[in-house]
Order: structure tokens, then sequence, then C-alpha cells
């Protein structure tokens, strides 16, 4: 499948934050997933054709990109730490809510949000990768097939495993520490 | 299968093709234990979903972004106007001015301009920003039209703010705005984790439906015609359109102004009147007027575009009844192509494909009730003019094999996407034919937030056509900008084996572009 040519601009106001937030996860800091980002969305300029088309959330064209984008930022970001000789994955980083937010964003849901990624921190590697684009960056399993170069039932598998392995840790977890939006989910 | 088969996540994710998702559903049914392990799974992805939408995330800075341009081959000036406009002027200098073509050469997403280009449902400013865990609606200040330019999503400093940003108010006047002639076709990507606003049925387009005229004579002839868009020069004041947007509200129109509200029927409140009833009683006469019409190479005539008529043109695919029923219930719900802070609910009921075309059920008599919790207020698509979409039960003969299809469009409550009750219950009354014998069934459905891509074709093209309808009926039917955009919404609603019915309801649409887009200006 050819790229078709959507507005640039577009694009990046749509995935510029999830890009980044996911090349950060791997690189380990913003820098350089800013770095790695810019990367990918000039080998997407590079790459489209065709005449230049508005970005239609959703649409098959969108998916599409959305998909291809995730897939060169991955490489990007494993190269990038691959040339910087670091272990793959780097624990997530202190400095990952470097960039400011606004000042009414929902403490609370932050405060869930940092302890949920300790939490996350106890599976595999690719377990949380998995969970990152399924959940956060709503992939299905054969996006995430395309983005990672495993195949679906491997996606499925890890997926189950880690929501499982979660489950275990949210249950083991002292129920006063559970941040209350996890309690329903024991 | 046991309880811990990946089969299960993937089935509570909502990740098997329907046949293996009937089949688990059948063992479901056998296997409590395990349906409770699948609703636990749904449970924790839900809260993993709201959860790591809320880690930040960073963006690109200037410099980066400008790389980026440079390789596009973007003049490097781009940036420059762009500061320019996001001025709070800025909409009022644009938006009668600019183009597609000069979104892209300003370094503006063409989505982004369309949105506010077309801003007549200014309460309700969706923003492509961000990833699918903080797609915003945000809501301006009611009296501060300018406000939306804080939404401009080129601004990359803007941090979203998780959407429970709504004034109580706001989704009751989105409701209020739709019924207004106007009618902006929008990409229908409201995000299951936003949290819509709460709205305030008060504010409902419902509660004055004397100020609604259904049916009004012919939208697009009281349309402003002929106004020239000079670009970049501001609208006079005395403009229809601008005096319709620079209040920040379109409101029905009232007091003898007959501006068409024909786009759209009323809007019930869930907590005065939960419960609806539509027609099966189908013709499709508006069909074949509209084809007349397109083919004298005119645009059909507001009132004989039948949206109802429209969907019930075309044959759906919807589930079989199981062994034994006459007839099955098949609901969806999804996004609203024109208006992102509603959802609209598909019912299709079909018939036993029996060997001959016999009557298989009589009298039947159909009812939806809207749970008063997470719906706040609903309309029934198309049948305008016909009364209200409450109207006592309708009840008609259905013969085997056929297939009916009624669109809702609803403003959901805060807690829509919070739980897991149903938000609708559709029931059949119907006497079986011989016997005389009293039958009912009854459906309910969740909402779970699907997006447009997550909706099966069928979903798409009836709220496809149901925009194709609203769009002949409202009074912006000389937009291009919602002609491409419902070329878009028809492109994505055709992705499985082509159709005969589809195929020619295309080219009635592209016709109908061309003669709609053609009359702009004249």
């Amino acid at each position: 499948m050819t790229l078709p040519a959507l507005d640039i601009n577009a694009l990046m106001d749509r995935y510029e934050r999830p890009l980044v937030r996911y090349a950060q996860s791997v690189t380990g800091d913003l820098e350089s997933a800013r770095d790695v980002v810019q990367e990918s969305f000039i080998k997407y300029v590079r790459a489209r054709s065709g005449p230049e088309l508005p970005l239609i959330p959703e649409s098959p064209e969108a998916r599409h990109i959305e998909s291809w984008l995730f897939t060169v930022t991955r490489n990007g970001a494993l190269d990038h730490l691959r040339k910087f000789s670091r272990i793959i994955p780097m624990p997530i980083p202190d400095d990952r809510h470097s960039e400011a937010h606004s000042p009414d964003e929902d403490l609370a849901g932050r405060e869930a949000a940092d302890w949920l990624l300790k939490l996350l921190d106890e599976l595999t590697p690719n377990q949380r990768e998995v969970i990152r684009l399924k959940f956060q960056n709503d992939l299905s399993y054969k996006e995430i097939a395309d983005v990672t170069g495993l195949s679906a039932t491997n996606v499925g598998f890890l997926l189950h495993v880690g929501l499982k392995k979660l489950r275990d840790l949210l249950n083991e977890a002292p129920k006063d520490t559970i941040p209350i939006q996890f309690r329903a989910a024991l | 299968m046991n309880d811990n088969d990946p089969i299960l996540t993937a089935y509570a994710l909502d990740e098997l093709e329907p046949h293996e998702r009937a089949q688990i559903e059948q063992l479901l049914h056998e296997n409590p234990t395990a349906a409770a392990e699948a609703e636990r799974t749904r449970g924790l992805a839900r809260m993993l979903g709201t959860t790591l939408a809320k880690e930040p995330a960073g963006t690109l800075t200037p410099a980066h972004r400008a790389e980026i341009l440079k390789a596009a081959g973007i003049p490097a000036d781009a940036t420059q106007k762009r500061k320019v406009v996001e001025g709070p002027k800025w909409w009022r200098t644009w938006e009668f001015g600019a183009t597609a073509a000069a979104c892209m050469v300003f370094g503006f997403g063409a989505y982004a301009i369309f949105d506010a280009l077309t801003e007549r449902r200014p309460k309700v400013a969706a923003s492509a920003q961000g990833p699918y865990g903080e797609m915003m609606i945000g809501v301006p200040p009611a009296d501060d039209s300018d406000s939306r330019s804080n939404r401009q999503p080129g601004d990359s400093n803007d941090v979203p703010s998780q959407v429970s940003v709504g004034a109580p108010s706001a989704a009751g006047n989105a409701s209020a705005a739709t019924p207004a002639g106007k009618l902006t076709i929008i990409s229908p990507t409201v995000d299951p984790r936003v949290e819509l606003p709460i709205p305030d049925p008060g504010a409902s387009a419902a509660t004055n439906p004397a100020t609604v005229q259904i049916g009004a004579p012919i939208a697009i002839e009281k349309t402003p015609k002929g106004i020239k868009r000079n670009p970049g020069k501001p609208a006079p004041a005395s403009e229809p359109y601008a005096s319709a947007t620079s209040g920040g509200l379109m409101k029905p129109q009232g007091g003898g102004n007959s501006v068409s509200v024909s786009a759209a029927g009323v809007f019930q409140e869930t907590a005065r009147q939960p419960v609806s009833s539509f027609p099966i009683a189908i013709g499709t006469s508006s069909y074949a007027e509209i084809s007349a019409s397109l083919r004298k190479n005119q645009l059909p005539r507001p009132e004989n575009v039948r949206i109802d008529e429209l969907l019930n043109f075309f044959s759906f695919d919807y589930h079989q009844p199981s062994t034994g029923k006459p007839l099955t219930i098949d609901l969806e719900a999804g996004p609203c192509p024109w208006n992102a802070a509603h959802r609209l609910l598909r019912i299709g009921i079909r018939t036993r494909v029996g060997g001959t075309r016999e009557i298989v059920t009589e009298q039947i008599g159909t009812s939806v009730e809207f749970n008063r919790t997470l719906v706040a207020s609903y309309r029934l698509v198309g049948y305008e003019g016909q009364g209200s979409s409450t109207a006592g039960p309708t009840r008609r003969s259905l013969i085997s094999g056929e297939t009916a299809t009624a669109l809702y469009e609803f403003v959901p409550a805060t807690a829509m996407f919070k739980t897991t009750d149903d938000f609708a219950t559709v029931s059949l009354n119907y006497t079986q034919p011989g016997s005389g014998a009293e039958r009912s069934i009854q459906t309910g459905t969740r909402d779970t937030g699907k997006s447009w891509a997550d909706c099966d074709d069928d979903f798409r093209w009836a709220a496809s056509v149901a925009t194709f309808g609203m769009l002949l009926r409202s009074s912006s039917v000389d937009e291009p900008e919602n002609w491409k955009r419902l070329g878009e919404l028809f492109r994505s609603s055709s992705t499985g084996a082509p159709r005969s019915d589809r195929t020619v309801f295309l080219n009635f649409v592209t016709k109908a572009s061309t003669i709609a887009t053609s009359r702009r200006g004249r």
C-alpha cells in the first residue's frame, strides 16, 4: 500500500504526542524521543505520494499512516538505543513528566497513571509494549503486529498474559495503596 | 475453552471476527465463570485506557516541526503566518476567505480549517489534537466566539486537558444547535474515553419545539447564495452566515424567521420521555424523487428528501433471527458524523427468510426505551414532518426476508462510557399470523464508545446515507467541504464486497455533489 499524502500539519497535531510518548518509553528521554519522531515524520513526507488530502481521523488512510508512523518510530527509537548502547528497554525514567501540564489537569488521574506505570514496570518489556500500543494508542492486534513485527497471535498471547499479571499485581498490592479507579477491576 | 484462554481476552477486547465472536458468546452462555472473567478483562481494559491516556506526552518543539515542514517543501514562512492567524480574531478574518489550498500553504491542517470554517456548531469545537485518549471536545464559553481560537490544533504548546471540561449546558446546546439549517459534517471520532459534558436538558431544543419548524420549505432557497468569499476579507456583518456564527451559537430560528431547520427532528429529553417509537412502514418514494431530480441536474427539494426512506431503500446484513424466532433486532451505537458530541443508535430489524414471501409477523409495534441516566436526549433521524419522535406505536406487517432500519441520534450523559448498563432497549410486539398469538422480543445494548472504524460497514453506510440526507435538507448544501467529507464517509463505508444498490447510490452522491457545489457563488 502506498502512503497517501495527508496534511502534514494535521498529522503532526494528531500524532506527535502519542508518538513522542511511545518513543520516550523506548529511548528513556524526551529529547531523543523528539528527534526520533521528527525523523519519522520526515521519512513520511519523503515517502508519501499524490495530492495532499485532509486528515480524516479513523479513516483507513489515517489508520494506515498511524501504523506506519508507529512502526518507523519504534525502529528509530530502537536504533537510537543501539547507537547509545543502552539496554533495551530502559526503565521508564522519572523525567517522563517533564513536559508542562495544564494546571487544571486531573491530579488524581495523573497519580493513578503514575501508580499504574510503576506496576507496568513489573511486566516484561514485550508485555508492556503491547499494553501501551493497545490501551494507550488504541491499536488493534493486527496493527500492533505490524508495528512490532510479532504475529497477531503472539500479540494476543502477550496481552493476555500481561493483563493476567497486572491483575495479579493489583490483587497483591495493599488495598489502601490502590487508587480508587483500579479497585473496580479487582 | 478454559478461563485462561487468550481467545477469551481477545473476545473481551473486541478483537474477534464476527463468527468467532458468536461461537465464544455461545460458550460463555454455558460457562458463567468464563463470562465473568471476560467482564473483568473488559473492566481492566477500560481502566487501562482511561489511566494511560492521562500519562503526559511531550510534543515536538517548533524547531522539530520546522525541519519536518522543510522536508515537506512547505515554505519557511508558513510557521510565521500560522502565528498570525492564531490571534484571537483569526477566525473572523479567515472564516470566509481561506480555501483548503490556502490552509496548506499557510501551514494549517485542512481538517482544522474545515472545522473552523464551518464552525456552525460553535459550542462544540472538536479538535483532532492529541492521541486517541486525549481527543477533545472542547467547549468554548457561550458568549465568546473568539475563544475557539484557543483550540487551534496547530498550537503545539497547547496541552489538552482531559475532557471533563464541559460547562453543564454544553451538550444541551450542541443539541440545540443541530436543528439549525446549517450542517457541519465532522469526523466521527468520539473517543470512548472522552468524558462528555453533562448536558443540561433544559437547554435542549426539545424543550422548545415551538421554535423549531419541522420541514420548513426549501431550505436551500433561503440560503444566502452568491456570497463572494474573498480571501482574507472579513465578512460583512450583515451576511447571514456571519450573524449566525458570530453569536457563538446557532439557535433554532423562531418568530417568523423561516430559516429552515428541516435538517433535524426534535430532541426529546430522556428524563421526561424515555420511551420512543419508530414506524416500520417504509416507502421508498424519496429515493425515486432524488434519482429523478438528479437526472434533471437539479438537487431534490429538501422536503422530498426523506432520510427514513433512503435508509430503508437499502438492505443490510443484520443478524439472522435465531431458530423459532421470526424477527431479530440488531443494534449498534457509533459516532454521529454531524455532531461529535452526539452518538447514533442504529436499529436493524430482520425477518427470517422463509421459502415464500409470506407475512411472518403482523401488527408490529416498536418501542425504544432510553436509559435516563445514560442518555440526556435523543431524536429519531428522519420522519420530519410526520409527528414527533414519540409518536404512538405504528403497526404494520413485515414479510419474510425484509429488513427495517431506524437511526436515533442521542446525547450521551457523562455516565455513558463508565457503565456496563444498556443505554437503550428495543422491544417489538407482534402477533403471529394465523394463531394471532401476541409475542414480543426485546434487546438492549450498551454504547462501548466504538469509533467510526470499529463500527461495521452497515452502520457506516446507514450513518453516511443519513448524513447525505441531512446535507440535502440543510442550508449548507453548497459547501464544498461538506461534500468532500461526505465523500470520505462514503468511501470508508464501502470497504466490503461491492453491492450494486450501494454503487448506484454512490453515483447519486457524486452527481449531487457536482450540482450542489457548482451552484455555489451563482
